[in-house]
């Protein structure tokens, strides 16, 4: 037996193994503040990676979540959590405070050129 | 209080599903009862703990602490499952022919039991943890304490009925179907386990989605609906699943799957 598999491929697992490093991932941040998303409609760009933050500002536990996105970080009060994300498709995608399920925002992918210009 | 009753209700139906089948699948066994009360005796002691620490936990390892010390825990529950299921391959046959003459709890070896039980006290540490965050945050808010706790009360004691009506369903079953039916339950509620804690490791940038959203079948069970979390326990249900979730389900049901095959020969 001879492993078959092509340069291609090859490249495809090194790929997938490499560890991306964080440090160069573009970051956003949403903030949680009087139980209300700030921004509540947070843009990035589509088709890239990137490194969200989101803070805590009020006294009280939150967890962001988001079904569509598979996240899930419980935030104690004054305090931050770090949720890796993308690369997303242009769309939009909800996401919510499990522990005040009221609470909802939006994060708009769009494609870059359009998410530079706001 | 209807929305500390929900909240509560949705994570104490989580873990009280566990307990249901591991109970279920540990029928005839001598001093499950026992281990169970231990089980989520030293689950609610955890989930203290955990509420506690979750401040520091998160900002390990750069903020991604929190999505890797679930993983860590889904992961130990998986292996838990896969450990019984390997013993069951081989005792499953005695344990079913000694159910089946004598009845009650016959059979003495009680160490497999603890690896369930201990993925028991997982499911109870993990949910109970966002309950005591939860219901902490409301207090701390200034909601009214009593009808919080009551609250709270009302939704736990509706996920335990939901627990125990599933375990009731459980021992109906004849037995020479038992043991089939409670083996696979098992291995599906490993290989949602091992799905939930591929997304945490995505999460925390370790592993890549390899593709987001394989499918969407939120139009017709959304992750929101009470079937929903039910399914997501039971079965591992998410609407949308990434490539890294379906890789670690299906990987999860092959690997206990083929080991219990092996343990058997």
């Amino acid at each position: 037996m001879k492993l078959s598999l092509n340069k291609g491929s090859w490249a495809a697992v090194l790929l997938l193994a490499s560890p991306l490093s964080a440090a160069d991932l573009p970051v956003f941040r949403i903030a949680i503040k009087d139980h209300k998303f700030s921004p509540r409609t947070l843009t990035v760009p589509s088709g890239q990676k990137f490194k969200l933050i989101v803070s805590n500002e009020d006294a009280e536990p939150a967890e962001f979540e988001s079904f569509v996105l598979h996240r899930e970080q419980v935030i104690v009060g004054k305090s931050q959590g770090t949720v890796f994300l993308g690369p997303l498709k242009t769309g939009s995608y909800e996401f919510f405070d499990d522990f005040h399920s009221t609470v909802r925002g939006t994060i708009e992918a769009a494609a870059p050129a359009s998410a530079e210009k706001k | 209080m209807i929305a500390s009753a929900i909240i509560v209700f949705r994570e104490a139906l989580e873990a009280a599903l566990v307990i249901g089948i591991v109970l279920g699948a540990t029928r005839g066994i001598k001093g499950r009862k026992t281990a169970v009360a231990w089980g989520v005796g030293s689950g609610v002691l955890g989930a203290l703990i955990v509420a506690a620490l979750m401040g520091r936990i998160a900002q390990a390892v750069s903020g991604t602490g929190q999505a890797l010390f679930e993983a860590a825990v889904l992961f130990t529950a998986v292996a838990m499952l896969g450990w019984h299921c390997v013993w069951m391959s081989r005792h499953g046959k005695k344990l079913a022919q000694d159910l089946k003459n004598l009845g009650g709890d016959v059979t003495k070896g009680l160490k497999p039991v603890n690896a369930l039980y201990a993925a028991a006290a997982l499911a109870v540490m993990r949910e109970g943890s966002e309950i005591v965050l939860f219901l902490y945050g409301l207090a701390a808010s200034g909601a009214g304490v009593k009808s919080l706790l009551l609250g709270g009360l009302i939704g736990l004691l509706a996920g335990a009925a939901a627990g125990a009506v599933l375990y009731m369903g459980l021992v109906r079953i004849p037995v020479r179907l038992f043991f089939r039916v409670t083996g696979w339950m098992i291995i599906l509620l490993a290989a949602g386990m091992a799905s939930q804690a591929a997304a945490f490791l995505n999460q925390a940038d370790w592993l890549p989605a390899i593709k987001d959203s394989l499918w969407d079948t939120s139009w017709l069970i959304s992750a929101e609906s009470v079937l929903g979390t039910l399914l997501k326990t039971l079965v591992g249900y998410t609407p949308n699943p990434s490539g890294l979730q379906a890789l670690f389900y299906a990987g999860t049901i092959a690997l206990i799957s083929s080991l219990t095959k092996l343990a058997q020969e």
